[in-house]
């Protein structure tokens, strides 16, 4: 897995600079990105968190090439040339195809890039051995739970073979259970692939135990407040000292409607 | 399983009693054969002309499935010409919804005059029925795949193209499905008259035939037939939509 993610010098990195987006509406526009900044440094996971509604889906949106911006550009790689065709989005719903089994929607990215799908198939059979993961490849979605397709679409978003992932609340419709369990899944999967990874989410415990890093968003129109490292290594203790005074600190600023600077 | 045992054997036995009272009635009233025949007298001779209603009845098959896959053919290339380009539908769907309004058995004597006694005239009278529900299902099908599908292939960089064939035609069969039933069984209406109108074989002109000799017997022998072929298709089409949508939960779309 991680002979295809560097390239060059080093792994990619993720360089944001001053995205601006308004929507228009016929009441005027209605600004959402205020010139958002940040950079994802090469294998590193760098999570988003905000007041709800504050324009986070947006900016992934803008990232991974569906919505262009105002202004501000987005670049990925050492030498930030290319740009969306090397990210791999994730919407906040699975969006399996139902009339594919899930080991098909794993592959999916190879079918759209013309890659050879035996080798593909092949590729995601062990993935899904990897994971424990085998009797469910001939599945359809409508036979798996919720946490099972949640893991399949995130094996999709690997199997994109794109440098960088681009996570939207992939968790946020699990139950508490599942939802713990999903993100050690998904730690593991992406310890030692070399993917860049910006996730958005709103469970802040959940950024503390996953990312290298935390950026803080405003209240819509969105802008960049704060970044906060988490230094702690992994696997991290849920709960423990260091993560509680940073959630603290995280939750100060939600509470405050991200007005804080 | 048993729900579906039980609800069987209340269907079998409603058709039991209403064929009991038919028969009693006939008997009791003395009515002629030849204006209502008992179920017995129809079912002895459903039974002793088996060949001869076969042998009709093979021809009407055939008839109905050269206008399927006509009428097949032409919705799903309409309904696709008319989802790819919105400015065909609007010019052309007056036209669709009046072609419907149409009484298509009216157009039946043309066809016969135009195409002669052979096949065709009844196959295109089936298949003239049938494209209708089809072209609009196909056309609500490829519009039913959602807005996040469309994102998650174009985010995986994929063409319009390929959007189409990796997601919106697999999202339009179940759709495709319900129009084919729609059209199975009126394909066999549009035959029968077809048949009617001018014809040397078939169920609708052996129906004729008996009609005119009086052998109502044979009438209804002739629309037993009917029926079980009616049955019969859309059970053959049932077991190859369960088969080509096996990934639909099972209870969704069906009846």
């Amino acid at each position: 897995m991680a002979t295809h993610s560097s390239e060059g010098t080093g792994k990619p990195h993720l360089s944001v600079r001053g995205i601006s987006l308004s929507f228009s509406t016929p009441e005027g526009a209605i600004p959402v990105l205020d010139r958002i900044s940040f950079d994802v440094p090469g294998g590193s996971w760098k999570t988003i968190i905000g007041p709800s509604g504050c324009g986070k889906t947006t900016l992934l949106r803008v990232l991974s090439g569906l919505l262009l911006p105002g202004v501000g550009s987005v670049k990925i790689g050492p030498s930030g040339e290319g740009t969306f065709s090397r990210a791999a989005y994730m919407p906040q719903s699975d969006t399996l195809l139902p009339w594919r089994t899930a080991l098909d929607n794993a592959i999916l990215a190879a079918e759209v890039d013309r890659r050879p799908l035996a080798v593909a198939r092949a590729e995601a059979r062990a993935l899904f051995g990897r994971f424990g993961l085998e009797r469910f490849e001939r599945l359809y979605p409508f036979q798996l739970s919720g946490g099972m397709r949640q893991r399949i679409a995130l094996i999709r978003t690997f199997l994109a073979h794109r440098d960088v992932l681009l996570l939207d609340e992939p968790l946020g419709s699990l139950d508490a259970l599942s939802r713990v369990a999903t993100q050690d899944w998904l730690l593991s999967v992406w310890e030692g692939s070399g993917k860049t990874v910006l996730l958005v989410t709103h469970d802040v415990e959940e950024a503390i135990v996953l990312s290298d890093q935390i950026v803080l968003l405003s209240s819509r129109p969105a802008r960049v407040v704060r970044e906060v490292p988490v230094v702690a290594s992994r696997p991290r203790p849920r709960g423990g000292e260091d993560a509680a005074q940073l959630k603290g600190e995280v939750l100060d600023h939600l509470a405050a409607g991200g007005t804080d600077a | 399983m048993r729900d579906r045992l039980v609800r069987l054997a209340g269907s079998a036995s409603v058709v039991l009693v209403a064929l009991l009272l038919w028969e009693a009635g006939v008997r009791l009233a003395h009515v002629p054969p030849y204006l209502l025949p008992p179920p017995s007298r129809v079912l002895a001779t459903f039974f002793g002309d088996s060949r001869l209603l076969l042998s009709h009845a093979a021809t009407t098959v055939i008839e109905v499935a050269l206008g399927l896959a006509l009428g097949l053919a032409a919705g799903v290339t309409l309904g696709a010409l008319l989802y790819h380009f919105p400015v065909l539908e609007r010019a052309i769907s007056p036209f669709l919804i009046g072609s419907q309004v149409v009484p298509v058995f009216a157009v039946a004597p043309l066809l016969v005059l135009w195409l002669g006694y052979g096949l065709w005239p009844k196959a295109i009278v089936a298949s003239l029925i049938v494209f209708f529900p089809i072209t609009v299902n196909v056309l609500d099908g490829l519009r039913s795949l959602g807005g996040d599908v469309v994102d998650l292939l174009t985010s995986l960089g994929a063409t319009r193209r390929q959007v189409f064939w990796l997601a919106r035609a697999p999202a339009s069969l179940p759709f495709l499905f319900s129009g084919l039933k729609v059209g199975t069984t009126l394909s066999l209406v549009g035959a029968t008259v077809g048949e009617w109108v001018g014809a040397r074989r078939g169920l609708g002109f052996l129906m004729l035939q008996a009609n005119a000799r009086m052998r109502v017997d044979l009438v209804f022998a002739v629309i037993l037939t009917l029926t079980l072929l009616g049955l019969l298709l859309l059970g053959g089409l049932r077991i190859i939509e369960r088969r080509t949508l096996r990934w639909q939960r099972p209870g969704r779309g069906g009846g």
